[in-house]
């Protein structure tokens, strides 16, 4: 039995972390999480001690302050899971969280892989006509410049905003997430290292270039428009 | 008091029943997806459909999602599906055309039945697009179907190497199979004169000649796939019969598709319906999917062009006008099945079924200039080209149809299936006719 844990910030009880929709979907798609990882983003949770592994049924939960510091990694080593899947956000993971796994530890991000990595990545792909895509990796240390598991480009609606496109890559991030952890634990699939002179790392838009950004969409979204159904089924447009 | 008590109760019972009712007869569209959420019940058969292969998970959350592609230009959508369909061929290496691609097993092998009307089809390509791959392509089709006849003149059921199962190792001569067939050599003879084609079909035809008993019901040559005994879809079948009666002047082949296509009118409904049009059904009253229904609104309709025959195109109509209704009342929603009140309870669609009736819609809306027909017809082509990705990384995806909207629905399971991209093709080339017929009225 493949050990799965996730890492993510969060701030619920923990019986209630094992009920958000990532361990939902890791656990109907064959990978129950034995362990969640998590910090607060704030105060740190007095019902659960800090670095330290806390049971919770038959599974178990470590409380960080960083997910760097060492105590917290050495938690994490301890927890002698063969694959950490991160929820997403934007920590840095260091190379001894990075490797307290078997298998590593696998993220999402919004851009097609190798071609567009770092920031802003929703709105570089589409001032650079690319697809809006779901990339999942193997994290390493440096911006996205992990091993890719498996791409997606997600697919639009015609009122779609940036905002809009994002939380449906942050839901799709969570599918593809369970289906890369699936595959790297089975060995169905095998992580393809990245060609980094293929792309180059982009920063946070100015608002002048997001503007452009967003007149691209509109051009690009036209398309979806047409479909009798583009606002909802039975919907007059 | 007690009145009053009586009467309020009265009318709550009648607003149930009318609900119910309402439900029953006119539901509504399938409820708007919730946005960014799914059933964790929906990913648990997932993994042997290969979510992780190129392509895969994209179609599956894009469809879960009631999410679509863009819409473009009729060609473009045509030009793609043909190539997906050549793409098929090649898969194979015998020049017919793979069943489909399989996300649990990839291409899969070639299928007699469907390669036979897919030549149609090719045809119409090569005389729109004047690109000589799909004239090569449709004789190399006829070719190989003319090498795997059986001695006894009929095409087999199903087909070899099915890596589910499903039609079993025995060559099982099929008569629903052979008349599909003899469309493709029927329509070869005509583009190229050969004779070897009309001879392959005389031999086909004397084959489904014993197949049919004095009621007209098809009672020999029965597939073995579906499990339905009595088979009122096999009208498309006939259409191959009629057609090879008309090219030899045998009027045997005529009499028997005559004598078939009457016990199929006596089948039909006052509401358009056709009993038996099912491959399931085990009586008169079992519900149809959409795919079958429309074998029997084709065949109809085609005998009657090919006899000359105006009863059978008009009762072709009458379901294509009925299922027409359906899928209007639902937002343009076609269920996968339907019984024989119109009503379904489905919240998938049949996309061959979908492409069908709307080549039916463009073909009826154009012979009796009924632009209400037209007009659910092209909506139709567009939806579908909603469905279709031409950017996807999988050439077993790319520029193809699959078996159910969505993926994961209840027909030809995460398989994007040959029919439903022959279907979808003659769908766009109708659209662009009638498209320019519009501009120019």
């Amino acid at each position: 039995m493949s050990r799965v844990a996730v890492i993510g910030s969060y701030n619920t009880s923990p019986r209630d972390l094992f009920h958000v929709d990532l361990m939902r979907y890791l656990e109907a798609y064959g990978c129950r999480p034995s362990a969640v990882v998590f910090r607060t983003g704030a105060e740190p949770r007095s019902d659960v001690p800090l670095n330290t592994i806390h049971p919770v049924g038959d599974r178990s939960v470590v409380q960080v302050s960083r997910f760097d510091d060492p105590a917290a990694i050495e938690a994490m080593r301890r927890l002698s899971a063969d694959l950490f899947v991160y929820a997403g956000g934007r920590d840095l993971l260091r190379p001894g969280v990075l490797e307290a796994a078997r298998l590593g530890c696998i993220g999402s991000h919004y851009g097609p892989l190798p071609e567009i990595r770092g920031m802003g990545t929703v709105e570089w792909s589409v001032l650079n006509g690319r697809p809006i895509v779901v990339a999942i990796q193997r994290m390493a240390a440096g911006v996205d410049v992990g091993d890719i598991v498996l791409q997606a480009p997600v697919a639009l609606r015609p009122d779609d905003t940036f905002t809009t496109i994002r939380d449906r890559c942050y839901f799709w991030a969570k599918i593809m997430l369970a289906v890369a952890a699936r595959a790297l634990l089975s060995g169905s699939t095998v992580a393809t290292p990245q060609r980094l002179d293929e792309g180059r790392q982009y920063y946070r838009l100015h608002p002048d270039v997001t503007a452009l950004a967003t007149r691209k969409l509109a051009v690009r979204l036209q398309a979806y428009g047409k479909h009798p159904w583009a606002f909802g089924p039975g919907r007059k447009r | 008091m007690p009145g009053v008590i009586m009467a309020v109760r009265q009318r709550l019972r009648l607003g149930a029943k009318y609900r119910r009712l309402k439900g029953l007869y006119f539901p509504g569209p399938p409820p708007p997806p919730s946005q960014n959420t799914i059933d964790p019940w929906r990913l648990t058969h997932l993994e042997r459909h290969r979510p992780h292969a190129p392509g895969h998970a994209e179609i599956f959350l894009r469809d879960t999602q009631g999410l679509f592609e863009p819409i473009h230009d009729d060609l473009v959508h045509l030009d793609a599906t043909l190539d997906w369909l050549l793409r098929a061929q090649d898969a194979t290496g015998s020049a017919g055309f793979a069943v489909g691609y399989s996300f649990a097993h990839g291409w899969l092998p070639a299928y007699p039945e469907t390669t036979g009307y897919i030549i149609p089809t090719l045809w119409d390509a090569f005389a729109l697009r004047g690109d000589e791959r799909f004239r090569q392509s449709a004789i190399a089709a006829a070719d190989w179907e003319i090498a795997i006849q059986l001695p006894c003149g009929a095409t087999r059921a199903g087909y070899e190497g099915d890596p589910d199962g499903f039609w079993g190792k025995e060559l099982v001569p099929a008569a629903f199979n052979t008349g599909q067939v003899m469309q493709g050599w029927n329509r070869t003879f005509v583009e190229t004169g050969d004779s070897k084609y009309l001879e392959a079909a005389r031999r086909a035809a004397d084959f489904l000649v014993d197949c049919v008993d004095d009621r007209g019901v098809f009672v020999k040559g029965l597939s073995p796939g579906p499990t339905s005994r009595t088979r009122s879809y096999y009208a498309r079948a006939v259409y191959g019969l009629a057609w090879t009666g008309a090219l030899t002047g045998d009027q045997r082949y005529i009499d028997v598709s005559r004598r078939h296509l009457e016990w199929v009118l006596d089948q039909q409904r006052s509401n358009g319906w056709v009993s038996y049009a099912s491959f399931v059904a085990q009586d008169d009253g079992g519900e149809a999917l959409t795919h079958p229904l429309a074998y029997v609104a084709e065949g109809l309709l085609e005998c009657g062009l090919v006899l000359n025959e105006a009863k059978y195109v008009e009762a072709s109509r009458r379901i294509a006008s009925a299922v027409m209704h359906v899928c209007e009342k639902r937002g343009l929603f076609l269920p996968a099945m339907l019984s024989r009140r119109l009503t379904s309870e489905d919240r998938y669609s049949c996309l061959p079924g979908n492409a069908q009736f709307a080549c039916l819609w463009l073909r009826h809306g154009m012979l009796q200039r009924n632009l209400p027909m037209l007009n659910t017809g092209l909506k139709m082509v567009d939806w579908l080209k909603g469905v279709q990705s031409l950017q996807n990384e999988n050439p077993g995806i790319r520029g193809g149809l699959a078996g159910s909207w969505p993926i994961d629905g209840g027909y030809s399971i995460f398989i994007y299936v040959n029919w439903a991209a022959k279907f979808f093709a003659d769908s766009l080339m109708l659209a662009r006719s009638v498209r320019r017929r519009l501009l120019e009225s």
